[in-house]
């Protein structure tokens, strides 16, 4: 087998049993990796019905063929888990040496079950597997603890970690990796609930690929294009450039979505960011494009510095009227240091200042633009301290706790709080956040970037819309399997073609686009069945109600409605293009023509373990 | 879109991310009838964008042009109205 192991190791905390299973190629060439494969052993390892933070609730670490080859963005893994925050399945993606070094230690995926007596940390070198305890390390932040275990473990080691904010099973919490983030759903917290501090992975077992030369040829070839244009805003802004034109499109959520423009957009702008503050660009490793920017947080040299892209900036900043790029960038750096998704911070934060102002919650200080509040809150927050352990919940549940209207204006989708597209301007994106399998996803889908074109009308969605979200979630659903790094898709005339070129190469299967067109299609329906199995509801595929009864006010957008009506026309030609049932289910048909039934016999149904 | 002709007149031009860091400019003025002579003159007004940005007088693949921040043209010869902004962005809008 060529580009696999072709084996996954199941951990189990409670006893520090660990155990290889063998994956047979079937499933490989099903599912290929990443968020894929993670989508399948989710469904063979979590008991259905599971507790996110029982310790049943398998943690998944997915790595992928292309890991350790040299092609560009490689370097990337998946963790996947029945998420804390949403109750269904969620991958979460995250980057670097962490993957290239546990391909090395001899596996495709890891399997971590089960819950520790204390705090421990999962080193796995070159296979062998040890649970140590890692009571020095608990209450660390994610930087000192990687930092730490590395001065013990040696430099060879890589690591994946919790942050507080992980420990305390704060909803939104992250698994860190290097200062990067597998971000959303609160998979951290997963890791907090078996009380596993870190996972460190070093190894020498390199994965041979069927074509060497051509691996090497292909990965010339990307590289010289990911230098070109398609990259160049992520090159020479990062994502941050996203502010200033959002706010001119009238399409940036602002002070918990009741505004869609932002005065103080100016001060946050990467374009400012950058003359003002910029220190640095990285990148991950194995990477050509090197997206990241690093900024000075006070404007002098002894503030520190933070990296921060768009969806921190939206979130800490417009989404809570605060346009201080010190308090933002202090904030983002916060969040960091506590392992919390950005998105969900800012966004439960920007929650709470409405529930604050409409007189929900006795807060006096907590109101928009208020943003020494905002800080105290996050800290807060990522030690369930006061009103923060009320907002560690995420939106969803606080809202429910609250009362009143709050639930109204609780900005999520299935628990997930709502990314920084505004979806009553730009309503392709509307209806991929309310049928995205994750809840409001801008990664599982990239419907705006028809909102963004002349395909559609983004200020009047259709049930055209639909065909236009299910070709942006099926690009992300092959992108987030290879693993490929989503700023490439640029790059990518026929990127399904292409990918399938690339992946042949390395596995020596004579895999097509077609064929890869269809894996995309069944990764992103076994996502659904899963949902399904966990009691998903035709009703969670929906926006809040403030998004279907209150109109933009200002900018370009002004006076755009998405009434519930047109809504749900597309959410029905959405179904339509997927296959699925009128309803919002997955016909039996459709189960078998994508080759998906082994999954709905699963739940424990566990392979043997090899030999 | 199609818009009625008109005679030559002065409309705005946009620039966000990259093209405004490139161009050194957040925004300029030119006097163009349609949206490809718009582009032409921002060409020739900002150099530096040639190549990266623009070619041959239009945006390259990787960036995106709308009208007014209503609609996005694809049509150098869609026609231009006094007052009319063209927003010129990144293609890839999302982080």
């Amino acid at each position: 087998m060529f580009g696999y192991h072709g084996r996954y190791l199941r951990v189990d905390l409670a006893d520090g049993t660990n155990e290889f299973v063998p994956l047979g190629e079937d499933v490989l060439r099903r599912f290929i990796g990443g968020a894929g494969l993670g989508t399948y052993l989710l469904h063979r390892e979590a008991p259905p019905g599971v507790d996110p933070l029982a310790p049943d609730s398998p943690l998944i670490f997915v790595l992928s063929p292309l890991v350790g080859t040299p092609l560009t963005t490689s370097a990337k893994f998946a963790v996947v888990a029945k998420s804390p925050l949403t109750d269904r399945v969620c991958d979460a993606l995250s980057s670097s040496h962490f993957a290239i070094a546990a391909k090395r230690a001899g596996f495709d995926a890891l399997v971590v079950t089960g819950t520790a007596a204390e705090p421990v940390v999962l080193v796995i070198d070159d296979g062998q597997v040890s649970v140590r305890p890692a009571n020095e390390l608990w209450g660390l932040t994610p930087a000192r603890a990687e930092a730490q275990l590395r001065a013990t473990l040696g430099p060879q080691f890589h690591t994946a970690v919790i942050g507080p904010a992980g420990e305390r099973l704060v909803r939104y919490a992250t698994i860190s990796h290097e200062s990067r983030h597998a971000g959303r759903g609160g998979l951290g917290a997963v890791m907090g609930s078996k009380r596993l501090k870190a996972i460190a992975v070093a190894g020498t077992q390199r994965v041979e690929v069927a074509d060497p030369a051509a691996v090497v040829a292909a990965a010339k070839d990307l590289s010289a294009r990911s230098f070109g244009p398609a990259t160049a805003k992520y090159r020479e802004l990062g994502t941050v450039a996203n502010l200033l034109a959002f706010n001119r499109f009238a399409a940036l959520p602002t002070r918990n979505f009741q505004q869609n423009t932002f005065d103080g957009a100016e001060s946050l702008a990467g374009e400012n960011l950058m003359a003002t503050r910029e220190v640095a660009r990285e990148s991950c490793a194995a990477c050509t494009i090197g997206c990241e920017h690093i900024y000075r947080v006070n404007g002098s040299a002894g503030g520190g510095q933070v990296r921060i892209e768009y969806e921190s900036l939206f979130a800490l900043g417009p989404l809570c009227g605060v346009s201080d790029p010190n308090v933002v960038l202090t904030a983002a750096r916060a969040c960091d240091d506590l392992g919390l998704d950005t998105i969900s911070t800012g966004a439960t934060i920007a929650f709470a200042m409405e529930c604050a102002e409409r007189g929900l919650l006795a807060a006096p200080r907590l109101r928009f633009g208020a943003g020494d509040t905002l800080l105290e809150l996050i800290d807060r927050i990522g030690r369930r301290n006061g009103l923060g352990d009320l907002l560690a919940e995420g939106t969803r549940r606080a809202a429910a706790e609250i009362g009143g209207d709050a639930p109204s204006f609780a900005p999520h989708v299935k628990g997930l709080e709502i990314p920084g597209y505004e979806p009553r301007a730009l309503q392709t994106m509307a209806l991929g956040f309310a049928v995205g399998s994750r809840g409001a996803d801008h990664n599982r889908s990239g419907a705006y970037e028809a909102d963004f074109s002349e395909r559609a009308n983004r200020l009047e969605g259709s049930a055209a819309s639909a065909r236009l979200a299910v070709e942006t979630e099926d690009r992300a659903a092959l992108l987030d399997s290879l693993i490929l790094c989503k700023f490439l898709r640029g790059v990518f005339g026929d990127l399904f073609a292409e990918s399938a070129e690339l992946l042949s190469r390395v596995t020596g299967w004579a895999v097509t686009g077609d064929e890869l067109r269809e894996t995309a299609r069944r990764i992103v329906t076994a996502k659904k069945l899963f949902n399904v199995r966990e009691g998903w509801t035709r009703g969670e595929d929906t926006l809040p109600r403030r998004f279907l009864t209150e109109s933009l006010t200002s900018g370009v957008a002004s006076g755009a409605t998405l009434p519930l009506e047109r809504l749900n026309a597309m959410i029905v030609a959405y179904y339509s293009a997927r296959g699925w049932n009128a309803d919002g289910t997955v016909p039996d048909r459709l189960v078998a023509a994508l080759s998906l039934e082994d999954l709905q016999e699963s739940g424990l149904a566990r392979v043997p373990s090899c030999p | 879109m199609k818009r009625p002709a008109e005679s030559a007149t002065r409309v705005t031009i946009e620039l966000f991310g990259v093209p405004r860091v490139r161009a050194g400019l957040r925004a300029c003025e030119v006097t163009a009838a349609s949206a490809g002579e718009a582009m032409a003159a921002l060409e020739a007004e900002c150099p530096a964008l040639a190549g990266c940005v623009l070619d041959d007088g239009w945006p390259l693949p990787a960036y995106r042009l709308s009208l007014n921040g209503q609609s996005f043209i694809t049509d150098r010869s869609t026609r231009l109205a006094p007052g009319d902004s063209l927003l010129l962005l990144a293609a890839d809008a999302g982080g």
